[in-house]
């Protein structure tokens, strides 16, 4: 019993001098993984739940460049029973624009290729969509003094399908526009911790 | 400096392609068939209280999925319906072949290919009025079934 309370004393001082000395270490790159839930919609589909993601960002002089996937799921409530999943692979650059020591204000520039699966068990129905999807985010994080960092995101994520005729021949349902609103956690990798 | 430029050209770009992006076309009716949300909104471009709508009694090439408890022609991928109903120069014979093969058919999971031709409605609360269509079938040949999925 006295042997574990040492183990924990000791392991307690350990972790709060590395977290202390990481302060002033340079921040090299970081983990993410993010919530967000669409507040508005424009598009061919309804009522998106959620959308999450995970993704890395290496610094790169003031830039961060990084590479994300997120994916959004839709359930039309009722007889339909439709789900439709959106798989976003990204590359993105976040630019800073606003800097303290608590708080960090970025706007997130990003570009990929969606793919978009639909399925209804009941009527024995599938289909596969695909375009090209960029998103604009403004991004509030909230600095600690731990490994971890939390922030608050708001972004515009706008996806334009490809041609098909038997999705769509309206131009104006191959654009899907979503405002979203979100949450994430990061975690950060120091110059020390590469060497 | 640089940076601003790199933020400055992120913004142009997505600017640029959403302009490119969400150009209109006008949808051709009855060449391919189209699906029921493509036509709900191509009927309700048109403009309220002003008779008749262009597309009035014009041939129309829809699918969807059938609902045969309110003749409704539904698309499943986000609830979207239109309304199906017999043209009024369809005779009793007429119209029993076109409810007997929608009732009978025992393969309404697959998707369901409807030629018709439109007829407008409006339909108005307090705030404002949406140009509507149902449509309107001449046979039985004008129905059927077929899973293409």
């Amino acid at each position: 019993m006295k042997t574990t309370k040492i183990i924990l004393i000791i392991s307690v001082v350990i972790c709060t001098t590395l977290a202390k000395t990481e302060i002033f270490a340079q921040e090299k790159s970081d983990i993410y993984l993010e919530l967000s839930k669409p507040l508005l919609e424009y598009s061919l589909f309804n009522r998106y739940i959620f959308d999450a993601g995970t993704g890395y960002n290496a610094k790169i002089n003031r830039l961060d460049v990084g590479a994300s996937l997120n994916m959004t799921y839709s359930k039309l409530k009722g007889e339909y029973n439709t789900q439709t999943y959106f798989i976003k692979p990204r590359v993105n650059i976040l630019l800073p624009i606003y800097g303290s020591n608590l708080t960090t204000f970025k706007i997130k520039f990003g570009l990929g290729y969606s793919v978009i699966s639909i399925n209804n068990k009941k009527y024995e129905f599938s289909d596969l969509q695909q375009g090209i999807n960029a998103i604009l985010e403004l991004k509030f994080n909230y600095i600690t003094k731990t490994r971890f960092d939390y922030y608050f995101i708001i972004n515009y994520d706008y996806t334009f399908l490809n041609k098909d005729k038997d999705f769509t021949q309206l131009d104006y349902y191959r654009n899907i526009h979503l405002v979203s609103f979100g949450i994430g956690a990061k975690l950060k990798f120091y110059e020390k911790d590469e060497k | 400096m640089k940076n601003k430029s790199v933020l400055f050209i992120a913004i142009l770009s997505i600017i640029t392609l959403f302009q490119n992006c969400s150009r209109e076309e006008e949808l051709i009716l009855n060449e391919d068939y189209i699906t029921v949300t493509d036509l709900i909104k191509y009927c309700s471009k048109s403009p309220c209280y002003i008779k008749p709508v262009e597309w009035e009694g014009k041939e129309v090439k829809v699918k969807g999925h059938i609902d045969d408890n309110y003749m409704l022609l539904k698309d499943i991928r986000n609830g979207n319906n239109i309304q199906i109903s017999v043209h009024y120069l369809c005779d009793s014979s007429c119209t029993d072949s076109i409810f007997k093969k929608i009732i009978l058919s025992n393969n309404k999971k697959n998707m369901c290919y409807v030629k018709g031709t439109l007829q407008s409605f409006e339909m108005s609360n307090m705030f404002n009025c949406t140009v509507c269509c149902k449509i309107l079938l001449h046979s039985a040949n004008d129905i059927y079934f077929e899973n293409k999925y």
